[in-house]
């Protein structure tokens, strides 16, 4: 017994006696990207992550989704316990708030202005918090004005325009609607805010200025177009929107970019820039949110994981996202090529950028959103007085309360 | 034995102690930690009134004296330079003066981790803009790269505690005796030392963390202490329980099949029910947070700058959400109690279709039926106001009243929860014995009498807990009143659970929402008592 143990010793000896030496790897860095893309927009991102792992053989890029309405929860929980990924994808509106909880790494230190050249200086700004930039942009959205050919020849530029359009078309044919979109949204009357001379913030410090006279000029103006005109749908969602508009019972609807995906199979639409306020000649610029590449703080290979943020957000990245993928990149040359410069759709929301309000990334900025649809109800939909409900918004909102 | 028994008092002894010298030590570290971040920010402060010409010679003076500090193991003076004027974002830092000279004149790196924390600590000082005036003249900054005190103790203590601990369990083996009282006390050591071998492995990962070490109440840590005096006792008692005795016990079998049952609820209800709590009491502001005692409960309870009747009110809410499940009880019993005598029929046709088909709405999830009724209860192209229009009625704005709104929120709940109450009934129903309604029918009672005197007393047992169940679901049904009226008109329709959803997750006030939400605790236990002793009542 004994003896046959030694054999299989000697056996063994012998064999990794005559095993090469093995070349030992070089070791290989691992990067985790958390990211919420899906369909066409998660394959191209794929493909962008994939060309740059190729060319980095001590790299391992692992991509990961998530669901986008979890990311935010699953980064609070592992980012201050020292996990979590190198690099996320997230919009910029939560930018503050992370970098008052030292999630994210200020680039302020690691950009340098050939990079920060590579986009417009409307989606870098987003990502700047208190004097620091936390993010290199990927992506931008924001609302614009899409329309039913068969229903409209010409886009209405102005409001009074839109009136006088779709009064007629309703005059034609009650079944058919002007304008749709949710008007007890924020994010959807910010444009109309803007137009009519308000805003959420009078200056830098975050001093509230909703309560304005301008604000409720913004809410009597949608409230005639409800009331009045009767030109928007009672109770319309995004839901009853997108129904009334592939079946061309809708002019016009105020969306994003992401309604180019129901369109998908539709003819006769168009797109063009939100029109401007006759009242006011000013234009109507929507909220701009800007989807960004973010780096952790606690992050164990910070270099690695900025040169994977740069190299992501290259021209030639960007291009494959904007191509497979249909994003609206930030990218400034990537407008410029053939293929972009000839799509409408692109260039239209590239034109809104230059009117478009970035969405607040300060922490409290959260707390607007349910007081304020409070008192677009009140005022638009229930006809309250609508400095009375501006100024009860501003109550809770000070208070912080729903 | 009396000698090792004797060991009880004077283990405690030293666990008191040695926790308390675990607390004194890590608010300590934090201390020092402050203080040798708070020296460096002064010393900024301090360099940046001087102006440029004044820094180099009061930086080498000031480094001189952070040398001296406890916390700080090495210092720069940095100034902060604007990289390009046209992204003022951008910038670095250039070393002025340093406690190692080959730096001075350098920059500080990306990739070093000792020049981030500069970095750092400019953002603690809260120096970040560059027009700040600071930031013209030059920012002084210090370096703490490695704190003086350890934070192992505590996991080292709980192993030693395990330790000792086995080392009883060995002996008391070795006496070979039938019984022994020291093993309940060898239980409760082994859990004792794994609890703090646990909470303090947690607190050195959290104080890894210079982010985390900067909170000023960690409900985290206030959970694992609450669980330490919660949850000690009971499994202190499950194993004082399963270890007395060494010979077969029926208990010990039970107390095995029922342990991993209770790890299970430690973990997935009773920690994060403590962290809850221990939530409750705190308030996080801009990342700090904070413990406020019973200031979200006393803001909560006196309605503090709305009326009691107004909604956002805890009194309307608490006054709509008992309306609101009493409303949906009933109909849910009535509902499902009348069907299911219905369906008990013997005589009828095609009893097992209608069985299906009436526990479809059951079956479906809830939040797509009530999306589904939502639709249905549009003003412009409902279904519901469309049957209005037929019978010549007006069409309804559902969500535009409290009373209207209410309506379709009761309406939508109705139909989900009768086929729960169906199901029961049906079952009790089947198994009351045929006899005793022949013997009803003998003595001459009509079919309400027999009704009210065989069917519903022995319905009862069967219904009173389906009853509670269904209280404590419709009270915390979320999702109707969410995805229906979404609290339309104003609030109105909200009831307690969704408005602490919109404290939490549309407010970001997860304290004051943890304080909401253990007020609903308390009101559900308070009707669970009051059910229990009717329980009672209906068995004896």
């Amino acid at each position: 017994m004994r003896g046959r143990r030694i054999a299989w010793a000697l056996g063994v000896c012998a064999c990794s006696a005559a095993t090469p030496p093995a070349v030992p790897d070089p070791p290989r860095t691992e990067l985790t990207v958390w990211h919420s893309y899906r369909g066409d927009e998660r394959l191209a991102f794929l493909a962008t992550v994939s060309a740059y792992d190729a060319t980095r053989p001590d790299l391992d890029v692992v991509l990961v989704a998530v669901p986008h309405d979890a990311l935010p929860d699953k980064l609070g929980v592992a980012i201050p316990r020292g996990n979590g990924p190198d690099v996320f994808v997230f919009a910029h509106d939560r930018v503050g708030d992370w970098a008052q909880r030292s999630y994210l790494e200020p680039l302020g230190f690691l950009t340098d202005a050939a990079l920060a050249e590579r986009f417009y200086d409307e989606t870098l700004s987003p990502l700047v918090y208190r004097g620091d930039l936390y993010g290199l942009p990927l992506a931008f959205k924001c609302l614009a004005l899409y329309y039913d050919r068969t229903l409209v020849t010409e886009p209405a530029r102005t409001t009074d325009a839109l009136i006088a359009q779709t009064t007629a078309l309703r005059a034609r044919d009650p079944a058919v609607w002007g304008l749709g979109y949710e008007v007890d949204s924020l994010y959807f009357h910010q444009p109309f805010l803007d137009g009519f001379g308000g805003a959420l913030y009078s200056d830098e410090r975050d001093t509230l200025a909703f309560d304005s006279n301008e604000a409720a000029a913004s809410l009597d103006f949608v409230r005639g177009l409800l009331v009045d005109h009767k030109v928007i749908p009672n109770e319309a969602t995004s839901a009853l929107v997108s129904s009334l508009f592939l079946k061309h019972s809708l002019a016009y609807v105020v969306s994003g970019p992401w309604f180019r995906a129901e369109l998908a199979g539709h003819e006769g639409w168009g797109v063009a820039p939100l029109p401007i306020v006759s009242a006011t000649g000013r234009p109507s610029r929507p909220f701009l949110g800007v989807e960004g590449l973010m780096l952790n703080r606690y992050s164990k290979h910070k270099t690695a994981a900025f040169e994977l943020m740069t190299a992501l957000t290259t021209d030639d990245a960007a291009f494959v996202r904007s191509q497979t993928g249909g994003q609206l990149v930030a990218n400034r040359q990537v407008y410029l090529r053939s293929e972009v410069r000839d799509d409408p759709f692109a260039q239209v929301f590239r034109a809104q950028l230059g009117h478009s309000v970035a969405l607040s990334n300060r922490p409290h900025m959260r707390r607007m959103w349910t007081p304020l649809k409070d008192a677009l109800s009140r005022a638009i939909v229930h006809g309250e007085d609508p400095a009375a409900a501006l100024r009860l918004a501003r109550t809770r909102v000070e208070e912080g309360a729903p | 034995m009396k000698n090792v028994a004797a060991l009880g008092p004077c283990l405690a002894v030293i666990f008191a102690t040695a926790f308390g010298a675990m607390v004194v030590d890590r608010y300590a570290s934090h201390r020092a930690l402050e203080n040798g971040q708070a020296f460096a920010l002064h010393l900024a402060a301090y360099l940046a009134q001087e102006g440029d010409v004044a820094i180099a010679q009061e930086g080498d003076v000031a480094i001189a004296q952070l040398r001296a500090h406890p916390a700080v193991q090495s210092a720069a003076l940095v100034k902060v330079v604007a990289a390009d004027a046209r992204y003022p974002f951008l910038r670095r830092l250039e070393v002025v003066a340093h406690t190692d000279p080959s730096r001075v004149g350098t920059r500080l790196l990306a990739s070093s981790e000792d020049d981030k924390r500069v970095a750092d600590l400019v953002h603690i000082g809260g120096v970040t803009a560059l027009s700040d005036r600071r930031f013209q003249a030059g920012v002084g900054s210090a370096v703490v790269t490695s704190m003086p005190i350890t934070r192992v103790g505590l996991p080292v203590f709980g192993l030693a505690i395990g330790a000792l601990a086995a080392l009883l369990f060995w002996l008391d083996l070795v006496r070979k005796q039938p019984t022994s009282r020291v093993r309940p006390l060898i239980g409760a050591l082994l859990c004792v030392g794994t609890l703090f071998t646990l909470l303090g492995w947690r607190i050195v990962a959290i104080d890894r963390l210079e982010g985390a070490a900067r909170s000023t109440a960690d409900p985290i840590a206030a959970t694992f202490l609450l669980a330490v005096v919660v949850l000690l006792p009971l499994v202190g008692t499950g194993v004082l329980g399963s270890m007395r005795g060494v010979g077969p016990s029926p208990h010990r079998r039970a107390y095995a099949y029922v342990a991993p049952a209770l790890v299970g609820l430690s973990l997935l209800v009773v920690l994060p029910f403590l962290f809850g709590v221990a939530l409750a009491f705190t308030s996080e502001v801009d990342g700090q947070t904070t413990f406020v005692g019973l200031d979200h409960f006393i803001h909560i309870l006196s309605s503090t700058g709305r009326r009691l009747t107004e909604p956002l009110s805890f009194y309307f809410t608490a006054a709509v959400t008992i309306a609101w499940t009493g409303i949906n009880v009933a109909l849910h019993l009535a509902i499902g109690l009348a069907l299911a005598l219905v369906l008990s029929d013997p005589l009828l046709r095609f009893r097992g279709l209608y069985r299906v088909i009436l526990i479809v709405p059951w079956a479906v999830p809830s939040y797509i039926t009530a999306l589904v009724w939502k639709g249905m209860f549009n003003q412009q192209y409902g279904l519901i106001n469309h049957l209005l229009l037929k019978f010549g009625l007006e069409p309804v704005a559902w969500f535009s009243g409290f009373f209207t709104a209410f309506v379709a929120n009761v309406t939508t709940n109705t139909w989900l929860g009768f086929p729960f109450m169906m199901v029961t009934a049906l079952g009790a129903l089947q198994s009351i014995p045929k006899d005793l309604y022949e013997a009803a029918r003998i003595d001459g009672a009509s079919a309400w009498q027999q009704f009210r005197h065989v069917t519903l007393p022995l319905l009862r047992p069967a219904l009173i807990p389906a009853v509670l169940l269904g209280t404590v679901w419709t009270f915390n049904m979320f999702n109707v009143i969410y995805l229906v009226s979404g609290g339309a008109p104003n609030h109105a329709t909200d009831i307690l659970v969704t408005e602490a959803y919109r404290w939490a997750f549309e407010q970001d006030r997860y304290g004051y929402a943890a304080a909401y939400s253990v007020l609903i605790f308390l009101l559900l236990l308070v009707w669970g008592l009051f059910a229990q002793r009717l329980t009672r009542a209906d068995e004896s």
